[in-house]
């Protein structure tokens, strides 16, 4: 008996021994080796992760993804922790895309941080982080990927590396506080094996929203592909393309040539990236004639079959304006005037409208202020101040000089008249997460009477003698104005004699029209620097495809 | 000293003095009781007398100790039984707990995957349907965009949907086993069916077609136009 108690005193006595060593055991650790051991557990075991946000896509108006965001890394290294950079730099160079001497020359840094790659695609920065190289870390980004690749680049444009992916130039930087969302931030506890065993979050994310554009990716791919062949022709410095619907002011396409992959936009220069739609500013040239003849029209001083003595040229405030062929002296009417684009007989309406009342319908047509598109860096164009008006003004401006304008006004103006006379603000941002953006409402400027009069003279621009005859759609009936403008050259001040801008202003069918399309040459190189020649016919093709593709009727 | 059995045994039937009581030993002093209150007697008349209330029981009267339970709670077995089954329940809510909080890091890491997936799905959609990419595989399969000119609308009206409607007809074979075929002859037939769209052949799927189309929709591509013309005749006819 005495044997068992002591048997069981002694195992007693170890235990209690134990439980001594364990005691001070966990003395020492709770106590001089905690700060080290919590240190340890923090860089080890807790990581406080940002959860990205998940930037929201841009889609056409049939929900084709133009921008999308795709998860991604951003590959960092410290420098001083890697003992055997060249190694390192061998396994992580064909990850990242890179010579052996790029990722070397980046790893010797005397830095503490160095970016070994920018948004780098989820699957090759997983392959880099299983290496587990010491130093190298990944943190979870949005990388915005353009399927498409150069449609429509320039509008939806691009986003930055830096202050997590906002959106630097176009519908991404104008629409940034929409798509970015908010990015949230977790505290995540691993176990040994680097499985979490606690998560809490202490911001939850939230992703952008999705905007549905107005634009159609098919009626933009064929813009773009037009204006790609007006290019391979006419060699021109840019081009600009707007595809409109004229009876709610929707932008379904707006092309820009040449043309930038949004996935690189750094391989071109910056000048290509600007959407000269909106920033554009030129001397419209003829196809401003149907503002001063609407004007006319409108105010009842002329009727489209209003005759008027047109001679070869016109002599006002001692300038000297002449048409643009020679010709003897001719009786045109009102609509002929604007068929055969004469600078005379619009100089001559002009004069019966007076100055004043040609200002006023300047602006009433909404030249020399935005649009409100919406779209980033629309310029306002530039008017004449009336009390700028000189002796010769009224003998440059009613044929399109002396003023500056955008594409996107010159389609807008254009809408109205195709419209019925509402002058209606353009938007290209169909939808906001799912919701409808309402449409904004319109301004009458000119009389449905004065409007469908004016769309049956541009009628014949495109018929027999008019300055686009070559251009037509089977089955439709189209309406336009040509422009021919020359640039004023930097050098002497004066307009050029190579440099040109061409365009042509139309729509379709012309009794109730239901598409517009604007095309704009800058400089057209070889061949023509004629708007009928140069710019029409890419109208032309454009609406060929567009109309039966948009089941508009011939009407 | 034993003593005397007269002593130790008195005789039965004779009465015996009570013996002197040897003195109690010492208990502990009872508790004290309040002393018994007689009501004070005052001048009057004679009161009727209370009913007595009942008495409760001391023990029920006395409160028991706190401890008493959990004394009896120690001295037995159970408690062995309930300090087991609570480490146990605390050591399964513990591991429920990480098992939960893995399953969350899973849960993310798989959501994080999906949103991955689904983000390059979406790229793929767009990038498939790119007129850059459908085009050139449609004129290899022998399609061509119908020329504008051929292509005619009719305007919607509710007699040209009864009538479209009334031409419908169930597919005599809906869902027909095709042998493998290759690739040659896939596009032969693939061939074949847009030409016979394009001649307008009133089949049953041609007379699907045309009734989308009299609500004025637009196809791209040939098949569109030939709805399109299909829809043209059976209304205008």
């Amino acid at each position: 008996m005495a044997v068992v108690q002591r048997r069981v005193g002694m195992l007693f006595a170890l235990f209690f021994a134990l439980l001594l060593l364990a005691a001070a055991r966990a003395l020492y650790l709770g106590g001089p080796h905690a700060g080290a051991l919590r240190r340890a557990a923090r860089t080890q075991q807790l990581t406080s992760e940002t959860v990205p946000a998940e930037r929201g896509t841009i889609t056409d108006r049939n929900g084709v993804a133009l921008a999308i965001s795709e998860p991604a890394q951003e590959v960092t290294a410290d420098p001083y922790l890697l003992k055997q950079p060249l190694a390192v730099a061998h396994q992580l160079a064909p990850l990242l895309g890179l010579t052996q001497a790029q990722v070397l020359t980046k790893l010797s840094e005397h830095t503490g941080f160095v970016y070994l790659a920018h948004a780098l695609p989820y699957e090759a920065a997983h392959k880099i982080l299983a290496l587990r190289l010491p130093g190298v870390q990944g943190a979870p980004i949005m990388r915005r990927v353009y399927p498409r690749g150069t449609l429509a680049a320039q509008v939806l444009g691009t986003v930055g590396t830096e202050h997590e992916g906002a959106g630097r130039l176009g519908l991404e930087y104008s629409l940034n506080s929409l798509l970015a969302g908010h990015a949230g931030q977790r505290h995540v506890v691993s176990d040994a094996k680097g499985q979490p065993v606690s998560i809490v979050e202490t911001s939850h994310e939230r992703p952008g929203a999705t905007v549905s554009l107005t634009l159609d990716a098919n009626i933009q791919q064929r813009a773009e592909d037009v204006l790609s062949a007006v290019g391979k022709v006419f060699q021109p410095k840019d081009s600009t393309a707007i595809v409109m619907d004229p009876r709610t002011g929707a932008i379904l396409a707006m092309a820009n040539w040449p043309l930038v992959n949004a996935n690189d936009p750094g391989a071109k220069a910056i000048e290509a990236l600007q959407n000269r739609a909106v920033n554009f500013n030129y001397e419209p040239g003829s196809t401003f004639k149907s503002v001063v003849v609407s004007g006319a029209l409108q105010e009842g001083r002329i009727t489209p079959e209003s005759g008027f003595e047109i001679p070869d040229q016109i002599e006002l405030g001692g300038r000297t304006i002449h048409d643009d062929t020679e010709h003897p002296g001719e009786s045109l009417t009102t609509s002929q005037i604007l068929a055969q684009s004469s600078n005379v007989g619009a100089i001559k309406i002009g004069l019966l409208e007076g100055r004043e009342k040609f200002n006023s319908w300047v602006h009433r047509f909404g030249f020399g202020a935005l649009t409100g598109s919406g779209l980033p860096g629309e310029e306002r164009g530039a008017t004449l101040p009336l009390d700028k008006y000189s002796g010769s003004s009224m003998g440059n401006l009613p044929i399109g000089q002396g003023e500056l304008v955008t594409p996107i006004q010159m389609a807008t103006a254009y809408s109205a008249i195709a419209n019925g006379g509402v002058l209606r603000q353009p938007h290209i941002v169909g939808e906001i997460g799912g919701r409808r953006v309402a449409e904004p409402a319109g301004k009458r400027i000119v009389s449905t009477t004065t409007a469908s009069e004016l769309r049956s003279m541009l009628k014949g621009v495109l018929a027999p003698g008019g300055t686009a005859s070559e251009v037509s759609i089977p089955g439709y009936q189209l309406a336009g104005k040509t422009g021919t403008a020359s640039k004023i050259d930097p050098q002497t001040g004066e307009y050029s004699k190579s440099a040109y801008v061409a365009s042509f202003v139309g729509f379709a069918p012309a009794s109730d029209p239901k598409l517009l399309c604007a095309v704009i040459i800058d400089e057209p190189q070889t061949g023509s620097i004629y708007g009928g020649v140069v710019a029409a016919p890419a109208f032309g093709q454009i609406m060929e495809f567009a109309l039966p593709y948009l089941g508009i009727g011939p009407g | 000293m034993t003593p005397p059995a007269s002593a130790a045994a008195p005789p039965v039937g004779r009465a015996v003095p009570m013996p002197r009581r040897a003195p109690a030993p010492r208990r502990a002093p009872a508790p004290r009781r309040a002393p018994t209150r007689h009501p004070r007697r005052v001048s009057g008349p004679t009161r009727t007398a209370r009913a007595a209330r009942p008495v409760r029981a001391a023990a029920n009267a006395v409160p028991r100790p706190a401890g008493a339970l959990l004394d009896r709670l120690i001295r037995g077995r159970l408690w062995i039984g309930l300090l087991a089954f609570s480490l146990i329940g605390i050591v399964a809510m513990q591991m429920v707990v990480l098992k939960l909080n893995t399953d969350i890091g899973r849960t993310l890491t798989r959501e994080a995957t999906l949103q991955r997936e689904n983000a390059q799905l979406g790229i793929e959609d767009s990038m498939y349907s790119a007129e850059t990419r459908v085009a050139p595989l449609a004129a290899a399969a022998g399609m061509t965009l119908a020329p504008p000119g051929s292509v005619h609308f009719v305007q919607a009206a509710p007699a040209y949907i009864a009538r479209a409607a009334s031409t419908l007809s169930q597919p005599i074979q809906p869902h027909v086993e095709v042998p493998s075929a290759t690739s040659a002859e896939a596009s032969e037939a693939a061939a074949s069916s847009s030409t016979s769209e394009v001649s307008g052949s009133t089949t049953p799927g041609g007379e699907a077609t045309a009734a989308a189309a009299t609500t004025e929709s637009a196809g791209s591509e040939t098949s569109g136009a030939s709805a399109a013309e299909s829809s043209s005749t059976s209304a205008g006819g």
